[in-house]
């Protein structure tokens, strides 16, 4: 969080992050590059840009393909949190990859032309009208527009224009790209791919990305559509009893039509959020209270659990929702309160540890 | 919005689980088997006599 325009809020968890990324990177070119070929038994080397265009290409596939993989964990498991916190210069790195990747394939495949090499990548093939054969370089270069307009839009400055709904929509062209990028790949490098590895590696990619996200999506299609009790009046929802929720965390309820709700435990008051945070839409309800305040498990954003406001000298702030204890049980009322509007928590004994 | 976005997720996924794998699976069959490398074609005499000449 930032009350003044900073362009990249560093922290010693962003430095470390990026650090292990570049040095992950670096090590996989390394190997590539280097250590890989000296194992090889072929009777005639790969010309040498090619070798890069192929290092830079399988590294910017894997690195799309644990991008891929890091929402749908953090939300299965939370020991996968830490890798979403900084996932956005993940794919600015990503990104610049795949220019490595461009500028060592027309380099070499284009350089001969007599044409620009540039204009050359999207007229020295028009087959498209045919599977195989395809000009599956179009693929890639649709790819990598993709890639640059997120890792251009990924800045905070055009998640606060744009608003995090829309940007969310926008950023989810991710998975575009990675379509196209399996496509592209499929119709051009493992047509003469001479081993097994790149076969199953693209294989296991696409097997692990799409298992991840279906379960996921199954699993947030069942908390959607589970039904609480309402009362008579319909603004009321049974919240269960409030002895289980647990200490500085929540309990997170679907209420009808679209939102969630949190309700979270500070000693023995009981509150209820929004479970939308105002940054990013990150799932409030999987955070935990940290020093008096509601802490987002994705980047970190806090909001006071009584009024839905951060602390000054921020200025965000979400909706709020009343709270009653009847016959021992907690009820919710749907309805959400104005942005920042304070609540008098509800006291409700805390479950004695072991009971 | 929320549950919006949700949807279009699980949408989106559930096409791309299938046409990923279809794609993918498709160019594979498809591609040339063997290793592109003709077998060695044995010259002709005059092949043979035009090769010492140059030679």
């Amino acid at each position: 969080m930032s009350v003044k325009y900073v362009p990249v809020i560093w922290n010693r968890t962003k430095l470390a992050y990026d650090a292990v990324v570049l040095a992950t990177v670096g090590a996989y070119l390394g190997i590539y590059l280097y250590v890989a070929p000296q194992f090889q038994t072929v009777t005639m080397p790969i010309d040498w840009d090619i070798y890069k265009a192929q290092a830079f290409g399988t590294c910017v596939f894997f690195l799309l393909t644990f991008i891929l993989c890091i929402g749908p964990m953090a939300r299965l498991d939370k020991r996968f949190l830490p890798l979403l916190y900084n996932r956005r210069h993940l794919g600015v790195i990503t990104c610049v990859l795949a220019y490595f990747h461009v500028d060592n394939i027309l380099g070499w495949y284009n350089a001969f032309s007599p044409i620009n090499r540039y204009v050359s990548v999207f007229i020295v093939n028009t087959s498209f009208d045919r599977f195989l054969g395809f000009p599956f370089e179009i693929l890639g270069v649709l790819a990598l527009l993709i890639l640059t307009i997120l890792a251009v839009t990924s800045h905070d400055f055009w998640l606060h224009f744009l608003k995090p709904t829309l940007w969310k929509f926008l950023h989810m062209g991710i998975y575009l790209a990675y379509a196209l990028i399996v496509a592209h790949v499929a119709l051009g490098a493992l047509q003469s791919a001479a081993g097994p590895f790149m076969t199953t590696a693209v294989g296991a990619s696409v097997a692990l990305v799409a298992a991840l996200h279906l379960l996921v999506a199954r699993k947030e299609h069942l908390f959607d559509t589970q039904e609480s009790p309402m009362d008579d009046s319909g603004t009321w929802m049974d919240a269960g009893d409030p002895t289980e929720v647990p200490d500085k965390r929540a309990r997170i309820i679907s209420i009808t039509d679209d939102e969630r709700v949190a309700i979270f435990r500070n000693g023995k008051k009981l509150s209820a959020i929004s479970n939308v945070c105002a940054h990013q839409n990150g799932p409030l309800g999987e955070g935990k209270i940290v020093y008096g305040c509601v802490t987002c498990p994705w980047h970190g954003y806090q909001y006071r659990v009584e009024d839905g406001r951060s602390p000054p000298p921020f200025t965000e702030k979400i909706s709020t929702y009343r709270l009653k204890l009847e016959d021992g049980r907690l009820w919710l009322n749907i309805e959400a309160l104005p942005p920042g509007t304070y609540v008098e928590p509800v006291v409700a004994p805390i479950l004695a540890e072991g009971s | 919005m929320q549950r919006a976005f949700r949807r279009a997720h699980r949408s989106l996924w559930l096409v791309l689980a299938f046409l990923i794998p279809i794609v993918l699976g498709l160019a594979l069959m498809m591609r040339p088997t063997g290793t592109h490398e003709q077998p060695p074609v044995p010259l002709d005499d005059a092949a043979k006599s035009a090769l010492e000449a140059n030679q």
